[in-house]
């Protein structure tokens, strides 16, 4: 007969329904039953170092108190999400001792004051800075353009001065220009006239 | 209402009953905290894992579909938490060697060398079997804890694990063999002294 696999063994020493079957087993073969008795000592070694049980008070549990817990849980969550979400709108959040325990104010960044008319003035004065600077702004641009402007017509003058120096003007090069069309014109009248290929000769002009 | 059935006080408490939620404790918060301190070993942190535990179960009790037994549901929950404290505990305890090693001397090993040294005669073996019981792979210990401990029954702790009824014997003929095998050797060499 085959040795007695793991779990044989242990329904024969947990006293098991199953392990009835094995036991006459176990009693013929030297080898099952010096396994056995190895798990045997294992298992009187684990009664032995059982830990015994101290008296200790019920623990307080009851769905009344784990609902209000759940409760006040959630409450504290949705309190951080919204001041996560005022601060990334550009809230800045305060957290101060005050008379009445802990208090926590919400401000826009960069204003100190905590009062509604205190925030509109200091907006104001924030305001009328900008507003200079950009008046500034604009005046430094007015003037840079009115310097683009005048080296402009500096350049146009001199560009003038130059033409009229060399001679070279715009109506002086158109004429040339057709002078030099009708020349090349006329060549290949000439050219066209000596191979015969005109048929209706036109004038030349 | 004390008379329900697990499932039913279960239907109830997910429709918001406190008082079938309430009865359920009442029926396992003894078990459960018997079986957490057999592997904690302080009671203290017994009683806070056990509160840990049923604000898990109250948290999670609507997804509860019912696919196992409640008390096996719970039992696994308190289980699992039980490994995982450990877990921890066992890490924090390699950290807190990291320090001996680098300082030199730990005086709470101090006073446990001299505890020991105390009992050393009598109690060699059950300090190499305790050692032995601490060692063993977690889900080897948890089958010692409910069987032999808690007196649960192989279907009980195969539902709770989520494992064969036959993967839980075997565990429990590892463990015990490893346990066995500690005194065995004791066994041959006294035998060989004779």
């Amino acid at each position: 007969m085959n040795h007695l696999n793991e779990e044989q063994l242990i329904d024969v020493l947990m006293e098991e329904p199953d392990g009835q079957t094995f036991k006459k087993h176990l009693a013929d073969c030297d080898i099952c039953n010096e396994r056995y008795h190895t798990l045997e000592l294992g298992l009187n070694a684990a009664r032995e170092n059982k830990p015994a049980i101290p008296l200790m008070p019920v623990p307080r549990i009851s769905y009344e108190k784990f609902r209000k817990k759940s409760l006040t849980t959630r409450l504290t969550w949705l309190a951080a999400a919204a001041a996560l979400m005022l601060s990334f709108s550009g809230f800045r959040m305060e957290m101060g001792r005050g008379n009445g325990g802990v208090a926590i104010s919400f401000s826009l960044p960069g204003l100190s004051s905590n009062n509604d008319s205190g925030r509109v003035a200091e907006l104001e004065q924030k305001l009328e800075q900008k507003l200079e600077m950009l008046d500034n702004k604009l005046l430094y641009n007015d003037r840079r353009i009115a310097a683009w402007a005048e080296d402009y017509e500096l350049f146009k003058e001199e560009s003038t001065e130059f033409r009229h120096s060399v001679g070279f003007t715009h109506e002086g090069m158109d004429m040339q220009f057709q002078q030099i069309k009708d020349l090349a014109w006329k060549t290949d009248i000439e050219k066209q006239r000596s191979k015969g290929l005109l048929k209706n000769e036109r004038p030349i002009q | 209402m004390e008379q329900l059935l697990d499932t039913e006080l279960v239907k109830l408490a997910q429709r918001g009953e406190g008082r079938a939620f309430d009865i359920l404790v009442g029926r396992y918060q003894t078990r459960v905290t018997h079986l957490v301190y057999r592997y904690v070993k302080d009671s203290d942190l017994a009683l806070d894992l056990v509160q840990d535990i049923f604000v898990k179960i109250f948290r999670n009790l609507v997804r509860f579909k019912g696919e196992s037994k409640f008390s096996s549901w719970l039992f696994r929950v308190a289980v699992n938490d039980c490994i995982d404290y450990l877990r921890r505990a066992k890490l924090r305890k390699e950290q807190s060697l990291d320090r001996y090693q680098e300082f030199g001397f730990d005086v709470a090993d101090e006073h446990r060398s001299v505890r020991v040294a105390e009992n050393l005669e009598d109690k060699e073996d059950r300090v190499r079997v305790n050692r032995a019981l601490a060692g063993l792979p977690d889900k080897q210990r948890s089958v010692v804890v409910m069987k032999i401990y808690e007196d649960m029954t192989f279907d009980d702790i195969a539902e709770i694990l989520e494992e064969p009824v036959s993967t839980v014997k075997s565990r429990l003929y590892k463990a015990l063999n490893t346990l066995g095998g500690i005194l065995r050797r004791r066994e041959f060499i006294e035998r060989g002294v004779q």
